[in-house]
């Protein structure tokens, strides 16, 4: 109830689905702490000195200014603690300005650098702008441009995205975009958008954001992979792979690809221990980038 | 009689409102929801009125204590300075909140729904779509191990549970918890193996009947070390293994944007007079250090140990020819 108080302007009306928003609770649990509070106040207790404060009809009615705590309260040490760690997690470690700055607002005695020498919940920082301009791009449904390096990629594409949802996979964040310039919905990991713009024009989404996902599989052709150590085969390194065959010491595996670029890069990656067995596409761009990337070496050997 | 939480917001309005100190029997006959003398007892009083200053401390309130044991708001303390943040960082900030919300392998999801409460700006933002996944193997259990083992950190409590190791072993241990991180869909502790005496790392995941030491809850069974950081412990994948030795990998200018994303905090970096990178890495593990360089690649290549590029170059011939 104490994290409600400082919502509640005088003389306003807010809808009661837009404060339980706010406030992470629901509409019912707001409306009973909106009742017991209208009965809180100071001494006398009397209708000058209580909350005067109503819900009607779904929304929250603030008759007058409150008695006391108008303003918000500083972060606890768990609060404070949470918001730094889920700032982390956003890539925006404690030396970023909005990490800074928001803790040294809200939050007495705590170091957001302490904190780091003991909980990371991201090993990485990520690039700040990229994301913000991300979010905002979905929260007011406007058009981005994004600068992007495929993986692989000698080269940067770039490329107008609509984007409708961000979505965190084992640390890792991505945009679900419609892509302007493939035609067709893309999903971006974060780590490879070297900017990302707002373009300043709007648009109507083309599909619902809650089937968003960081790696879509239907649809993408197989590839079959041969690891010549079962114990080499991780599936959180291939998305979307599912063992075909197990043999006494190596596995079939089945992995689904979008391009070749990716999927040539990680065999090769594996220095022989993975082999691509089909389609010929795969396994032609594995010899060629192998041989690409072994011929700058042939002047060392 | 008024209930706890409103007794709560009756005495936090007090205190915000009272411009002298006040004494614990100012309290009694001044706020709702404490019960007069002649109904409660006076050390059942006081108790009340221990909790419920212990529950306003927890949730901000700085309450200070003067030599006549009469209380007062430290204002400046417990209220918020203006926040000034940007379109973008507030929509930040709610993406942030909405993806974690909902994943059980973020354990301060409560703590986090009262922060955003006290700093988000009105309550008319729009809402945005965002998920995530910091765990991709038992989120609840990890989720639930990083809560138990956050608290014991704070209060420097050892822990006890069993471990599974890769190899298949089960065994007993006892911890004193110095940090957490999460890489790649997993959760792991840092912590002095009490029996082994030696500081080790292991995947929450892999840990079942874990539980504090009861003891004397109040009373801290270890001491961090001062200068413990747990990025230290944060490996790349060629930095598993026995046999260390230093590399130095070039990074070429139209890739350094991306360097803060690869190296994270590992190494030292030297900029070059072409404008590239030289980055300096402990490796432990070669033929992961050279898979390394490929998948990430373009743009990287090997300086030192010289052999390391000799080795590189027979690798990848032998995967062309495995392909053709």
């Amino acid at each position: 109830m104490l994290a409600i108080l400082h919502h509640l302007e005088p003389d306003t009306s807010i809808p009661l689905g837009e404060l339980s928003e706010l406030v992470g609770i629901s509409p019912a649990e707001l409306a009973d702490d909106i009742t017991t509070l209208s009965m809180c106040g100071l001494d006398p207790y009397d209708p000058g000195s209580l909350v005067e404060v109503f819900v009607d009809d779904d929304m929250v009615h603030v008759l007058a200014p409150l008695p006391a705590l108008q303003r918000a309260v500083r972060l606890s040490a768990a609060e404070a603690r949470a918001l730094a760690t889920a700032l982390q997690t956003a890539g925006l470690g404690p030396s970023d300005s909005l990490t800074s700055r928001l803790l040294d607002s809200v939050a007495t005695g705590f170091s957001a650098e302490e904190l780091a020498q003991m909980i990371r919940s991201a090993v990485t920082e990520s690039a700040r702008g990229v994301y913000q301009t991300l979010a905002l791009g979905i929260e007011r449904s406007d058009v981005v441009r994004i600068i992007y390096r495929r993986s692989g990629a000698q080269e940067d594409t770039e490329r107008d995205i609509e984007p409708v949802a961000l979505l965190n996979d084992r640390g890792a964040w991505y945009v679900s975009a419609f892509c302007r310039l493939a035609g067709a919905p893309r999903t971006f990991r974060l780590d490879r958008v070297r900017e990302a713009t707002s373009t300043g024009s709007s648009f109507t989404p083309r599909y619902d954001s809650a089937d968003s996902r960081a790696f879509v599989p239907e649809g993408l052709p197989l590839a079959m992979l041969r690891f010549e150590v079962a114990g080499e085969y991780s599936k959180r390194e291939w998305p979307g792979s599912s063992v075909v065959r197990e043999m006494e010491k190596d596995l079939e595996v089945e992995v689904p690809y979008s391009g070749t670029a990716w999927i040539s890069r990680m065999v090769t990656a594996r220095l022989g221990s993975v082999e691509a067995i089909e389609p010929a596409e795969v396994r032609s761009a594995v010899r060629s980038l192998a041989e690409a990337l072994a011929h700058p070496l042939d002047k060392i050997r | 009689m008024p209930d706890a939480s409103e007794r709560l917001v009756n005495l936090a309005m007090y205190l915000a409102a009272a411009r002298e100190p006040v004494s614990a029997y100012d309290v009694r006959a001044n706020v709702d929801g404490y019960a007069p003398a002649e109904e409660q007892d006076e050390a059942a009083y006081l108790r009340m009125f221990e909790r419920d200053k212990d529950d306003l401390r927890t949730a901000g309130f700085a309450i200070e204590t003067d030599s006549d044991d009469r209380y007062l708001l430290d204002t400046e303390a417990t209220f918020a300075a203006e926040i000034s943040l940007s379109a973008e960082e507030y929509a930040a900030l709610r993406a942030t909140a909405a993806a974690l919300m909902d994943d059980p392998a973020f354990p301060f999801t409560s703590d986090l729904r009262f922060a955003l409460a006290k700093v988000s700006d009105s309550p008319s933002s729009p809402s945005i779509h965002a998920s995530a996944a910091i765990a991709d193997e038992c989120p609840d259990l990890q989720g639930r191990a990083v809560a138990v083992l956050t608290e014991a950190l704070a209060t420097a409590k050892y822990v006890s549970f069993t471990y599974t190791n890769s190899r298949e072993l089960t065994a007993a241990h006892k911890v004193d918890p110095y940090g957490l991180f999460a890489r790649e869909g997993r959760w792991y502790m840092v912590g002095r193996d009490r029996d082994r005496d030696e500081i080790r790392t292991y995947a929450l995941a892999r840990l079942s009947d874990l539980a504090p030491n009861a003891a004397r809850p109040k009373s801290p069974d270890f001491e961090r070390p001062e200068d413990f950081d747990v990025a230290r412990y944060i490996r790349l994948p060629f930095q598993f293994g026995n046999d260390s030795f230093d590399a130095v990998l070039r990074f070429e200018s139209e890739i350094l944007w991306r360097l803060s994303s690869l190296l994270g905090s590992h190494g030292e970096t030297t900029t070059t007079a072409d404008g590239s990178k030289t980055w300096k890495v402990v490796a432990s593990n070669k033929k992961r250090l050279l898979g390394w360089v490929v998948e990430n690649g373009p743009g990287i290549s090997i300086e030192a140990p010289p052999d390391l590029a000799k080795d590189l170059g027979e690798a990848l011939d032998a995967v062309a020819k495995l392909h053709e």
